[in-house]
């Protein structure tokens, strides 16, 4: 290596960060040395790593709602040396040292992404006082969702199942618990989340749009600790303590909602249930300064049930076991074994009948981190996922059901990948990210396979007009060890940043990424029991490129962040459904699917303060997302006859502004407010009637049926609303070890009537035809007590 | 999987809806073809009605007939031609007195309209009969509600495609369910009803069809248009039937032409 001569004279200065009060780990702290304007941040075990010649430094280690430390230090040797730092409270905050924390960001290639402090979400308003890491994100600019009541979200113009959700390294397939009103992060239990938008490292894969990547705490280990929160919808409490002092703990947090409490509490609901819980577990041993061992076990579940006419059951779990391995002070290490498992249960009791769904996987992999000087770090690594898809099972679920069983054929896949990622600073001015991610899909056996007249699943009805499921000719069947179909993505990722001066930066990325399995899903919002399918013979993975350019600027000694940026994003492949297709219970899926593509483009503003007595932020996001289906013949109709319509959760106007204001040291006030573009929505031109019994002398008894023009061409009302919280911290005596704090917060104070959804139809009693709006949250006053002890 | 609606979902949007006042433009106008031919068992089927009429704008409450230049099916070498009624309560329907229904028959449909010529073919479905009835209580949300079970079977090693219709005098508009055999193939099984508004001395009258495959996937995409499921609906999308304009393929009609046997059984509420 070109820096082989200078060898003898670099020493490797490397350690972990952690919170002095509970040695707990930080992630992305940033260590700098402002003599020489370098720096490095903790890894994701709150690892750090900097090789620099022989000498003697300032080192300022700094992170958000931390006392920056400064020490001193003299190189002349490698050495490991450990910081602690110390939680800022509020009165410090004020003469807190300019810390050079964002000019050293700017000098790194890495945009397009947000780090959120788990403080900052808590701080801000919500839906009844629930805490969710989910809705706060959708106020970064370039994230949306397709409005309240939709799960998941969406990120620069990609679907919900285009992000990838990580907890802990594990693949959650699913966000929200009640249908998209909150998500299932216990926040308590969060230490560090982050949100790739573009220009993602190549160690991520499998989804083209977004990368959420979350880390649950590990525990305090210095002392037993009880947090939690009572709110109107849930409560929640978490456990966290040493299991030997300093050298390891556990976690356990748990949440659940309490309606069903009162819907046990009245004799005639007494035999409805409704609620969601999650339980976050985590246990971590530091066997000894090169090798720690991680636990951790993610469960949550959303139940409904109706008496004797339906039981719903549907959740996320996870369980992963990692292990940190320094092979040198300079090389660090991960390996994982992660297993994930979404499942979906419907019990229709009224016909007698059982319905299983689900996704799970085994991920196994092994990373690493060199750093290989100050100016040069190499991450690289391996990885395999073992998929077992169930697409539903049907069972009779008593005697005398109607009901046949029939389980649709399981499907298998192995997803193996290899990376390697380089960052360099070249100059004072100038440092680039580049990568490559080689992925691959391997469909195994194991089920019978159709094959079509003509191979095509799908055939388009000339005369009528309509796309058919496609003839079968016949099924052939796989072993389970054969390879059906195999496809292979090569995956360059690769981003610069040049610096003209210390305050500003102009910063570029370009990143493809292959996602090789699909949520299938027709509805407007993403259901519940919407199944994943993988990629095979007739569906292939989809394949996103994306260019973005930014500029960033820190305005007044880093008091205000300017960035800027701008995206172009298409994506190949991308599924759309033929009218009138059964999703549910679909063993022949490729006889559904339209493939079609998308593209976004975009620009995004935000303008932050991070510091003083008021912060917060102001983003704004103009941008456009289309998708076409052509069909896959000439004078095929497609959809929306081959035009390009909008998606549906094409927002073209998106703008959030919330901030803080810290009052005194018992009060401080938070505001959001949101404004968006309507959800992008087909309307009716016309009507129809239709007399099945003939009866026409009866105008009841006619159907009267909406005609639907093109694709999306019209437009919700648009979506806005505003909401407060004031938080009290009644706390007289510091020293006192219960520490509470009430948080009342009333969101949508306007009372906006936002449309969910509207939808046209015959009016129940009268026959009239009509729009009807469906809005979900009017104004909503909430409080939530928390505590730690 | 007919029942497979998401009752959840409507259970939880239904107190948050409410009507607004929202414009729409019109498309422009085209041919309805209502040729919905219903034979009832026990009954020779001669007499059958076909309704044309205009599109109109999704507010308007009423159709607009039009005056069609001839309409008949035909099956081989029969020809039932369909005469406009001029006065009567089938005024400005099209009709017939001598039709020939047979299952498992195709016929033609051919309407000529404004010097264009529309047809569609299809095939004259049967359908297994309706056993009985049953009637118990079911608890909905603490409320006891009646629920009647019509009983049928089906037949076995063949693929059955039904629609209901449910009718009573505790509702005003009828009740629609489509559903195939795939996951009922050959067992017992009933359609059923429960309402919270069916009371002692009402009668809800069940008329239970045999359709075509396509004529299924017609309707169950049709209710999907007519019964939007607020957030969680499927995409609106356009409802196109089997009948071809064989002069300007361009200008589609609407409707459907389609031929079923008919079984019906009334139950009074005990």
């Amino acid at each position: 290596m070109c820096n082989f001569s200078f060898a003898q004279n670099n020493y490797t200065l490397s350690g972990t960060v952690f919170e002095k009060e509970s040695n707990e780990t930080l992630i992305g702290v940033n260590i700098i040395l402002p003599e020489i304007q370098k720096g490095t941040t903790t890894n994701n075990y709150g690892f750090y790593s900097i090789t620099l010649p022989k000498g003697r430094y300032t080192l300022e280690i700094s992170f958000l709602g931390y006392k920056t430390l400064r020490k001193e230090i003299v190189l002349d040797q490698n050495k490991k040396t450990n910081f602690a730092l110390d939680i800022a409270s509020e009165e410090i905050e004020e003469v807190i040292v300019r810390s050079n924390r964002n000019r050293i960001l700017l000098k790194k290639p890495e945009m397009s992404v947000h780090k959120v402090g788990v403080k900052t979400i808590k701080e801000m308003p919500v839906v009844l006082g629930e805490v969710d890491i989910i809705k706060s994100i959708q106020l970064l600019p370039g994230i949306t969702s397709a409005g309240e009541g939709a799960s998941g979200f969406n990120v620069r113009g990609g679907a919900e199942d285009q992000n990838l959700i990580l907890l802990d390294e594990a693949t959650l397939y699913s966000s929200s618990h009640f249908f998209g009103f909150f998500s299932i992060f216990n926040a308590d239990a969060i230490k560090n989340i982050k949100l790739y938008k573009g220009g993602i490292p190549a160690k991520y894969g499998g989804r083209v749009s977004s990368v959420l990547d979350i880390y649950q705490k590990d525990g305090n280990k210095k002392s037993i600790h009880l947090t939690g929160g009572i709110g109107l919808i849930s409560s929640r409490l978490m456990v966290e303590g040493p299991v030997q002092k300093n050298k390891s703990s556990f976690l356990v947090a748990g949440r659940t909602s309490y309606v069903n409490m009162f819907l046990k509490a009245s004799p005639k609901t007494k035999d409805n249930g409704l609620s969601f819980y999650d339980l976050n577990t985590k246990l971590n041993f530091n066997i000894n300064d090169n090798n720690k061992l991680y636990f951790s076990g993610y469960f949550g579940r959303d139940s409904f049930s109706l008496v004797n006419l339906f039981k719903n059951s549907y959740g996320n779990s996870t369980f992963n076991l990692r292990w940190n391995h320094l092979y040198s002070d300079q090389l660090f290490s991960n390996l994982s074994v992660i297993y994930s498992n979404y499942n979906y249960f419907l019990n229709l009791d009224f016909i007698g009948m059982d319905w299983d769904s689900g996704i799970k996987n085994l991920h196994l992999k092994y990373d690493f981190k060199q750093y290989h000087s100050e100016d040069h770090t190499l991450r690289y690594g391996i990885g395999g996922i073992y998929y077992h898809f169930n697409p539903g099972e049907i069972s009779p679920s008593k005697e005398n059901s109607a009901v046949n069983l029939a389980k649709l054929e399981q499907k298998y896949a192995v997803e193996p990948s290899v990376y390697v990622e380089a960052e360099r600073t070249l100059n004072d001015r100038l440092s680039i990210n580049y990568g490559l991610r080689i992925s691959s899909f391997l469909r195994m056996g194991g089920q019978h396979f159709y094959n079509y007249t003509n191979n095509q699943p799908v055939v388009f009805n000339r005369d009528l007009e309509i796309y058919e499921a496609g003839i079968v000719l016949d099924s052939t069947y796989h072993s389970k060890n054969k390879v059906v179909k195999d496809f292979y993505g090569v995956e360059p990722r690769f981003a610069i940043s040049y610096q003209p001066d210390e305050d500003r930066a102009f910063k570029a990325n370009y990143h493809r990424m292959y996602q090789y399995i699909h949520l299938i899903s027709n509805t407007v919002s993403a259901a519940p029991l919407d199944v994943w399918a993988p990629s095979g013979h007739f569906i292939k993975p989809q394949i996103a490129d994306q260019y973005a350019f930014g500029y960033f600027k820190n305005i007044q000694e880093e008091k205000y962040r300017l960035e800027l940026e701008t995206y172009y994003k298409t994506i190949q492949n991308r599924l759309d459904y033929r009218n009138g297709a059964d999703l549910i219970a679909q063993k022949q899926i490729e006889t559904i699917l339209l493939p079609g593509r998308s593209r976004s483009y975009g620009l995004e503003i935000s303008l932050k303060k991070n510091e003083g007595e008021l912060k917060g932020w102001i983003s704004y996001t103009l941008s456009k997302t289309a998708q076409q289906v052509k069909g896959n013949t000439a004078g095929e109709t497609g959809i929306n006859n081959g035009v390009w319509y909008d998606a549906p959760y094409d927002k073209t106007h998106d703008l959030s502004i919330t901030g803080s204001y810290q009052l005194s040291k018992k009060w401080q006030f938070g505001a959001n407010f949101v404004y968006q573009t309507g959800r992008a929505v087909t309307y009716p031109n016309g009507r129809f009637t239709t007399n099945i019994s003939g009866n026409y002398e009866e105008p009841t008894n006619n159907i009267t049926v909406p005609i639907y023009g093109n694709r999306n061409e019209f437009r919700l009302p648009a979506y806005h609303h505003l909401d407060i919280s004031a938080t009290y911290k009644p706390n007289k005596n510091l020293k006192r070890k219960w520490k509470g704090e009430w948080v009342f917060s009333i969101y949508n104070l306007y009372n906006r009537k936002n449309a969910a959804a509207v939808n046209f139809r015959q009016n129940q009693d009268t026959g009239i035809n009509e729009a009807i709006r469906t809005s979900i949250f009017g104004i909503i006053p909430s409080f939530t007590y928390n505590f730690k002890f | 999987m007919r029942y497979f609606v998401f009752l959840i979902v409507i259970l939880l949007f239904s107190s948050c809806e409410d009507v607004i006042d929202l414009p729409l433009t019109e498309g422009s106008k085209r041919l309805v073809i209502d040729a919905n031919i219903n034979w009832e068992k026990e009954t020779d089927g001669n007499e059958q009605i076909i309704r044309l009429s205009e599109t109109r704008g999704f507010y308007e409450e009423t159709s607009v007939l039009v005056d069609a230049d001839s309409v008949y099916i035909s099956s081989g070498s029969d020809k039932f031609i369909f005469a406009k009624q001029t006065s009567g309560k089938h005024e400005g329907l099209y009709k017939t007195n001598s039709f020939i229904p047979e299952i498992e028959r195709e016929y033609t449909l051919v309407v000529k309209y404004k010097g264009e010529t529309y047809t569609a073919t299809e095939i004259l479905k049967g359908i297994t009969n309706i056993k009985d009835t049953e009637q118990s209580v079911q608890n909905v949300f603490g409320k006891n509600s009646i629920r009647v079970d019509f009983n049928y079977t089906d037949p076995g090693q063949e693929e059955n495609y039904y629609l209901s219709e449910m009718n009573s005098n505790a509702f005003l508009l009828n009740q629609y369910w489509v559903w195939r055999d795939e996951f009922i193939d050959g067992n017992d099984d009933s359609v059923f009803i429960i309402n919270e508004d069916l009371k002692v001395g009402d009668a809800v009258t069940l008329s239970f069809y045999g359709i075509s495959k396509e004529y299924h996937d017609y309707m169950k995409l049709l209710f999907e248009q007519v019964t939007p499921n607020g957030p969680f609906a499927t995409t609106p999308s356009a409802v196109k039937g089997n009948c071809i304009n064989e002069t300007n393929p361009k200008n589609k009609p609407l409707g459907y032409f389609r031929l079923c046997q008919i079984d019906k059984e009334t139950h009074i509420i005990k």
